[in-house]
């Protein structure tokens, strides 16, 4: 009970709440999409109470899910408690009972696109132009490193707001 | 300008009024101006800090999404527009470890702050360095910073002031000059206006000098007070000149000697009278002690009551006339009355002496004293004649009838029968011896018995109006025996004050008067009622009395009235006798009434104007007085001549006596 270990404590919690950007590429895509769901606004009746879980989907099984499980799982974005989940790309309701869909790279996009077309959902994509492809957001590989693409106009279709901040960030910004 | 001698005080009005303003201006601008550039400062502190820190949460807002994103290039881009503004010399991202993740501008010289700094600003003096943490969904995710120059733009803003308020100085002292200038005319003008006034009136004593008031301000009252002052000294100094003329007037047509002298006792004023009283002129005794006017016996002790009173207040002779002898310049001696004053003023004391040469008067005194009593002793003889005057009249009167007598009884005494008598008793003898047949015989012897009985008749009758005759003489003789007497009675108490009744001295001039009132056919009227006794000098009384007759007999008879009377009363009025004296005569006019008292005036033919005159002077001198009324021309006249009680121990006892009675 020294002042030492306080603050050995306090820099160890603050270098693991943001994301890790030295780690993994899983772990920084993770933290992204947490960060995605501060930056996007949901309609109000997406939320069945201001305390309603924000629900982070990853569809399939993906180290993406894993990290986000792992390190966001209870915390809370926007007010609201996070609850990470791991969905099938064919349950349906499921895909469209997330507030963020991660879809990995290796799931079929297109069908989960489809199936939550007209939801207040927003759709994270890895796979080559998803963003040109109706995704919300897109990672994508640049200088080394994790950037993203966005389609404000995809996320509009199904509700959602992207904040001009993260479009500014963005790699680039679809518009179609 | 100023050398070492330069005093505010002694600088002229306008130099003050400039001075003044000027200062004024100084101070009011300097207090201004410092006021206004503390003021601006704290603004500008204040500006600046909001500005910064306004710039450091937005440039934190936006930093947010890049930190969050790990995107440096788009921080980078965020940050560049800083450099719009010239004072950020540096600005920077720090990530959550404190490592630099974006940043904007050179090499930063000042330390970064540290990964858990606060929002806030560092001030460091010429440079702050602003610190505001990057905060995403209530996390914080970094730390942003700016470093700016804050020397430079306070300085600008100081040069900025120091300009302005340089120009407005500029323009101050240009507007308080002309302010000034124009105050002059205002203020300057009319005190200078005013000194120059005092100065002259100062120099020439010329009252008449006024200063045209310009305004109503204070000034202009001053101006009109002034001025009004003027007037009043002016008039003080004509009414002091003109009261100082009256004064030098007055003390030169003075007979009097008036001398002023100083507390030293050193003549200051000297006038004419002093002049003809001593023989000095004015210039030869200015200055000179008053001691040269004293004989010398009395000058040490003139020296020793001025030192008294100097040092005491204590005076002699200061507000009393004393009599004095004084020395002239040729060496003569003579008494004087002298009646000093004295006064104070701030030159000191000063003595006032009113001398008046009482040779002169002393001789004066005397022969009016003599003269007075010449007056007195003619009066006196003129009483004494009256008197005399009266005594022979009634004297004459009285022999007149003795004449009258003595002739009626030689008339009869002539026309005796004595002769027939005679002629019968030589018949008788003749015939001695045949006396019976010659009367029983002779025719003539026969009607001898007859003849002799009726010459017995006339006989006796002759005798009986001879005795009548030659007692009325006798009578007339005694008369004058007793006028006589009481002449000599009278005349032997002049002077002499007498307890005596009014009525004897009433009687006594009607019986001097008798014979010609009885003469001239007047009738005498008495009333006298019971009075006490009269302390008098008789003899004046006498006189006074006598006086009143003959002129009320003159009054009658001057009226040639057929009922000629004379009314003579005595009455008690108080301690008073009055006896009134009244005729049915010509009477006096009104314009007379007050006159006829008076030394000289007479009606008379032949008078002198005396009798009245000494009459009321002596019933004065009695203690009684003399009065007269008159109805007017030919109503006749009264005299009322009141007279003192004689008082007596015993009458001064009476109260005792009735007090005894009384119980």
């Amino acid at each position: 009970m020294n002042a030492r270990f306080v603050v050995l404590s306090v820099l160890l919690v603050l270098s693991v709440l943001p994301a890790a950007r030295a780690e993994s590429e899983p772990s920084v895509k993770a933290a992204y999409l947490f960060n995605f769901a501060k930056f996007v606004e949901w309609p109000a009746s997406a939320f069945a109470s201001a305390q309603a879980p924000i629900v982070l989907g990853v569809v399939g099984r993906d180290a993406v899910g894993d990290e986000l499980a792992r390190t966001f799982a209870g915390t809370s974005a926007n007010g609201h408690p996070v609850e990470v989940r791991r969905v099938a790309a064919s349950d349906a309701a499921a895909l469209r009972s997330c507030h963020l869909l991660f879809i990995p790279a290796s799931e079929r996009a297109d069908a989960v696109l489809a199936a939550v077309q007209g939801h207040p959902v927003l759709v994270v994509g890895e796979s080559e132009n998803f963003a040109r492809r109706g995704g919300a957001l897109a990672f994508v590989k640049a200088e080394g490193t994790v950037k993203f693409e966005a389609n404000p106009k995809a996320a509009s279709r199904s509700g959602l707001t992207v904040s001009s901040k993260l479009l500014r960030v963005a790699r680039g910004v679809v518009e179609r | 300008m100023t050398s070492p001698s330069f005093r505010f005080s002694d600088l002229s009005i306008r130099s003050k009024v400039t001075l003044i303003t000027f200062a004024a201006s100084l101070v009011a601008l300097f207090a201004v101006a410092g006021g206004l550039y503390a003021f601006q400062l704290g603004q500008f502190r204040q500006t600046f800090e909001r500005e910064l820190r306004t710039l450091s949460r937005i440039m934190a807002e936006n930093c947010a999404a890049a930190l969050a994103f790990n995107d440096a290039k788009t921080a980078n881009e965020v940050l560049a527009p800083l450099g719009v503004k010239p004072e950020i010399q540096h600005a920077g991202v720090l990530g959550a470890d404190g490592e630099n993740f974006a940043a904007f501008g050179g090499k930063d010289a000042s330390p970064p702050p540290r990964p858990d700094a606060t929002a806030g600003v560092v001030d460091r003096g010429a440079s702050w360095t602003v610190v505001e943490p990057i905060v995403l969904d209530g996390k914080r995710i970094g730390t942003f910073f700016i470093d700016a120059d804050y020397a430079g733009p306070r300085s600008q803003l100081e040069r900025v002031y120091l300009t302005v308020t340089a120009a407005v100085l500029a323009g101050s002292l240009l507007l308080a000059v002309l302010l000034t200038i124009r105050l002059q005319h205002f203020i300057t003008r009319p005190i200078h206006a005013l000194a120059t006034a005092s100065e002259a009136v100062a120099r020439d004593h010329d009252y008449s000098v006024r200063v045209d008031p310009h305004g109503h301000d204070e000034l202009g009252q001053l101006t009109a007070a002034f001025n009004h002052m003027l007037a009043r000294i002016g008039e003080q100094d004509g009414a002091m000149r003109e009261s100082e003329e009256r004064f030098r007037s007055v003390a030169e047509s003075a007979s009097d000697a008036i001398i002023v002298a100083d507390g030293e006792g050193r003549v200051v004023s000297w006038n004419k009278g002093a002049r003809l009283m001593f023989g000095y002129e004015a210039a030869e005794m200015s200055g000179q002690p008053l001691s040269l006017i004293m004989p010398e016996r009395f000058r040490a002790m003139h020296a020793a009551g001025l030192k008294r009173y100097r040092e005491t207040g204590a005076a002699h002779v200061i507000g009393k006339t004393v009599e004095l002898a004084g020395l002239r310049k040729n060496g003569e001696e003579f008494p004087f009355e002298m009646a000093l004053s004295t006064w104070k003023t701030g030159a000191g004391i000063f003595f006032g002496s009113v001398m008046r040469d009482i040779g002169e008067r002393k001789a004066a005194e005397e022969a009016l004293r003599l003269s007075q009593q010449k007056l007195l002793d003619t009066s006196r003889l003129a009483g004494m004649a009256e008197v005399a005057t009266g005594v022979l009249h009634n004297v004459g009167n009285v022999l007149n009838s003795v004449n009258i007598s003595a002739s009626l009884a030689l008339d009869k005494l002539r026309a005796s029968k004595v002769d027939s008598f005679s002629k019968a008793a030589a018949l008788i003898a003749q015939h001695e011896h045949d006396l019976g047949d010659f009367i029983t015989k002779d025719p003539q012897g026969q009607r001898l018995p007859r003849f002799l009985q009726r010459l017995s008749g006339f006989l006796t009758e002759e005798n009986a109006a001879t005795r009548t005759e030659l007692e009325q003489l006798g009578k007339n003789v005694e008369h004058i025996k007793e006028i006589v007497a009481m002449q000599q009675s009278y005349a032997s108490v002049t002077g002499v004050l007498e307890d005596v009744p009014a009525e004897q001295l009433v009687e006594d001039a009607l019986q001097l008067n008798s014979a010609s009132f009885a003469r001239h056919g007047i009738e005498i009227g008495r009333k006298f009622q019971p009075a006490p006794a009269v302390r008098v000098d008789k003899h004046k009384v006498l006189q006074i009395l006598i006086n009143l007759l003959r002129n009320a007999k003159h009054a009658v008879e001057d009226a040639e009235r057929p009922d000629p009377r004379i009314g003579i009363s005595v009455a008690s009025a108080g301690d008073q006798v009055c006896i009134a004296v009244a005729d049915n005569g010509v009477g006096i006019p009104a314009k007379n009434l007050t006159n006829v008292f008076r030394h000289g005036f007479t009606t008379k033919k032949n008078g002198h104007g005396f009798g009245l005159h000494s009459g009321a002077n002596a019933a004065k001198e009695m203690g009684g007085a003399l009065s007269v009324s008159s109805q007017g021309e030919g109503m006749g006249a009264t005299f009322t001549l009141s007279l003192p009680v004689a008082t007596t121990a015993s009458d001064l006892c009476t109260p005792a006596n009735q007090l005894i009675t009384a119980s």
